[in-house]
């Protein structure tokens, strides 16, 4: 029993030891989580290389516009429900065999979204297009999630 | 049976020779894996996303304690200092890698493990088999060196 609690006194002041320099060290990262500086996902430009990331806003301005191509990365089955009025469905896996020239146009901003939250197949989407060739693509990081939770235009089935 | 005191001698220089491989192997690879967590928090954090199996709060804790107390369970195993809750805390932590990296290949997701940093592989067959070695090895130091904190 002794000894039981002699591992668990060491473990306790190993754990506050990470606990507190893992704190210190990352301070301004913490800071910047809690008041939202971070991107979501905590992806950042740096590591997609070509790929333009917009906001909710932004992405809604360029859709009233009509100043933009949606691709919807999700589920077509999800896609079938809803999507961004316009929007075509693009998963990742169909990618091939789905894309043909003249399907996404060249000459305009190419806006690539997923669900939202942990989804990565816009940004696997987004870096395919720039490979062969296309210079606007942007992505919405928020995905359909944060598009719904704001409110934004919907066209599908429901 | 009796043994001589020849063939005991034997033994405990094995035992030893074995301890330190064991606390130098674990050592170097916790010290090497916090180390390049360390370096690149944010990128840690993604990779934990890449789970799917916590939130972005949870991620960022994981991120910022995570490869500090690997870096301390490292050195620590190595210098033998707190060594009975450091073994105890490198089996925990053994243990948790072990479930999620099942846990994670039941529900076919196929992220990289995050284990290293930049030099992660993917969650597979060959990552349980690595983790299961060094859990092995966690356990027998935590065992042998909680025997003779008792002794």
């Amino acid at each position: 029993m002794k000894n039981w609690a002699k591992v668990g006194c060491e473990a306790l002041v190993i754990i506050f030891l990470a606990v507190a320099s893992g704190t210190l060290l990352n301070l301004p990262l913490i800071r910047d989580f809690y008041q939202g500086k971070l991107p979501p996902q905590f992806i950042e430009q740096k590591d997609y290389p070509g790929v333009i990331f917009i906001s909710l806003d932004e992405a809604a301005s360029l859709l009233a516009g009509q100043q933009a191509f949606f691709i919807d990365c999700r589920s077509p089955q999800a896609y079938k429900e809803e999507h961004i009025p316009g929007a075509i469905n693009l998963p990742p896996l169909l990618f091939d065999d789905y894309f043909r020239e003249g399907l996404i146009p060249r000459d305009q901003k190419v806006i690539v979204y997923c669900e939202g939250g942990d989804c990565l197949s816009s940004l696997e989407v987004a870096q395919k297009l720039i490979t062969i060739g296309y210079t606007q693509v942007c992505v919405i990081l928020e995905g359909w999630a944060g598009w719904q939770a704001a409110g934004l235009p919907v066209e599908g089935n429901n | 049976m009796k043994i001589s005191l020849a063939q005991q001698k034997t033994r405990i220089k094995l035992s030893w020779w074995g301890e330190l491989f064991a606390r130098l192997i674990i050592g170097v690879v916790l010290i090497w894996s916090g180390i390049l967590k360390i370096i690149d928090p944010l990128n840690f954090a993604r990779d934990i996303l890449n789970y799917r199996l916590f939130p972005e709060s949870w991620a960022l804790w994981i991120a910022v304690i995570l490869p500090g107390l690997e870096l301390l369970i490292g050195l620590l195993l190595i210098s033998g200092i707190l060594r009975t809750g450091a073994s105890f805390l490198a089996l925990s932590l053994f243990s948790l890698f072990i479930v999620l990296i099942m846990v994670t290949m039941i529900r076919g997701v196929n992220p990289d493990c995050g284990c290293f940093g930049a030099f992660s592989h993917k969650v597979g067959a060959s990552l349980l088999f690595q983790d299961l070695l060094l859990w092995l090895g966690a356990l027998y130091l935590f065992l042998r060196w909680q025997k003779s904190s008792t002794n």
